[in-house]
């Protein structure tokens, strides 16, 4: 039996369309090509298994997002054991500024992103797209201003479990767009700060070098962030007795 | 024509993308070629090699006629060439030909043959010849501007060189949706040794590759050195090649084009 991270252990008795999704989000990019650095599209699993029997390789699937989600130098030297799952969503939750506790667990954590990418969408919306959530939840709606229906669709979240999760799943289908913007805006600060490097000289263009390829082994947040909300609507949807320690439960 | 992605291996095809990415460089690279060696190369052929047609050599034409129709291209010239080594080549994007050596007509059966024909058709539906040229022009230019070091060169040719390798086993997918993998495995067999006449199964070299597999894996040493040896290798190991195409046929694109007999 092959090694499964245990927080993702419940993809195994996920949907088959669901692990489908998710191994496509992390096998091709959003124009439809193979990420670069894959590894999962030419596994004996995949080949045997994709597209109608997924749940066979839930592990490879998982093993695919911890690899995305951890150094590739550090898997290297681990002899190609990537990172914990509570690692990954600790590292997604640093990186969108969302406070945890260390003594948060895999599940607590994604309950806090989901909330704060929740509320930064809301925040981001327009008023016809605000409309179309509160429509999609079942919101009574008056003719209110777009904070007073944020407002009242924050509360419904806080109140209602059900709405929650409605919610998070229409935001999250929404929200690649906006990371894929702040992943570019990241890549062109660090492009800028190494053009400086150049100018330092051979020690300067060692270390450059060395920052690159540590930059080039780090963490795919472009594919991570996304994947960890997946994954938590995921568990959402698939493992009921789920209880958090935040509001819903 | 059959989906280049259906058939295209992983690493082929992101390498692939990635130069696509290089918007109007490919049709530079294409007049580059159709004025260059597509034009020498065919005089080359013409003055030196059997031209196939209906007329001449129909238990070869024939058979290349069902493949190209299997796999939906333009049919390319097909030439003979005299070689005792059993091999095949494939060269040319606007108007590509193969050419096949006189061992491959002499020792193969049909099906066989057919296999090393759409082994060569399925490099002209992904197009490997024209990106190959690309990735030519981009390095020697590079080289001759002084951009790319001459220290530079060898990890890009060995990166070059992975690629090829990855574009062969994209090739052998095709061989193997045209006409079986079974049969694919003998013609591999056959490829290898040189023989007319193979005895045993025909996935012996798939067994091999197992047992490669394990010698290579042993220890780091043994991994790093057969990882040199081959470094610079422009086909994958026949063993390799047998043993990838033994895990592509339970795919769904396998199944898939097998089930329409592409």
């Amino acid at each position: 039996m092959r090694y499964i991270d245990p927080d993702l252990e419940f993809l195994q008795c996920c949907p088959n369309e669901d692990l489908r999704k998710l191994c496509d989000f992390l096998t091709f990019d959003s124009d439809g090509t193979y990420r670069f650095s894959e590894e999962l599209s030419y596994t004996d699993a995949y080949y045997e298994n994709y597209p109608d029997n997924m749940q066979a390789m839930a592990c490879e699937v998982a093993e695919e997002l911890l690899k995305f989600g951890s150094n590739t130098v550090m898997t290297f030297i681990h002899n190609g054991r990537p990172d914990a799952y509570e690692d990954v969503v600790r590292r997604v939750c640093k990186k969108m500024k969302v406070e945890v506790s260390d003594l948060d667990d895999s599940v607590d954590m994604e309950h806090a992103l989901l909330k704060n990418i929740c509320e930064t969408a809301l925040r981001n919306m327009s008023d016809e797209e605000i409309d179309a959530l509160a429509d999609e939840i079942g919101l009574m709606k008056k003719d209110f201003r777009k904070q007073m229906t944020a407002g009242a669709i924050l509360l419904a979240m806080k109140r209602f479990p059900k709405v929650f999760y409605r919610v998070v799943s229409y935001v999250v289908t929404r929200v690649s767009a906006f990371l894929g913007g702040r992943a570019a805006a990241v890549t062109g600060a660090k492009a800028l700060q190494r053009i400086f490097g150049v100018a330092t000289g051979p020690l300067g263009w060692i270390a450059m070098t060395a920052w690159t390829v540590w930059d080039i082994a780090a963490p795919a947040y472009r594919v991570i962030v996304p994947a960890v909300l997946d994954v938590a609507v995921m568990r959402y949807n698939n493992t009921p007795h789920v209880t958090y320690k935040g509001n819903v439960a | 024509m059959m989906d280049a992605k259906m058939i295209m291996h992983p690493s082929d095809a992101k390498a692939i993308e990635a130069l696509q990415s290089l918007k109007g460089f490919d049709r530079l690279a294409r007049l580059a070629m159709d004025v260059g060696y597509e034009r020498l190369i065919r005089g080359e052929n013409l003055g030196q090699m059997i031209q196939v047609n209906a007329v001449n050599f129909p238990n070869v034409y024939y058979p290349f006629q069902t493949v190209v129709r299997s796999v939906g291209i333009i049919e390319p010239d097909l030439y003979i060439y005299n070689d005792p080594v059993m091999n095949a080549y494939t060269y040319g994007d606007t108007r590509p030909f193969v050419a096949v050596s006189s061992s491959v007509v002499e020792k193969l059966k049909e099906d066989e043959l057919k296999s090393v024909l759409a082994h060569e058709c399925g490099h002209i539906v992904c197009h490997h010849t024209l990106y190959n040229t690309m990735l030519a022009i981009l390095i020697d230019t590079g080289f001759a501007l002084q951009l790319i070091s001459y220290s530079l060169l060898q990890p890009i040719y060995a990166a070059l060189r992975y690629w090829s390798r990855c574009s062969e086993y994209s090739a052998d997918r095709c061989a193997a949706a045209v006409v079986g993998e079974r049969t694919f495995q003998m013609e591999n067999l056959k490829m290898t040794c040189g023989l007319s006449e193979v005895q045993g199964s025909p996935y012996q070299l798939v067994e091999q590759a197992r047992a490669y597999d394990e010698h290579r894996t042993k220890s780091i040493w043994d991994r790093m050195q057969q990882t040199m040896r081959v470094l610079f290798y422009t086909h994958p190991q026949a063993c390799q090649r047998a043993l990838e195409i033994d895990r592509w046929k339970n795919s769904w694109q396998y199944r898939e084009l097998r089930e329409r007999n592409c």
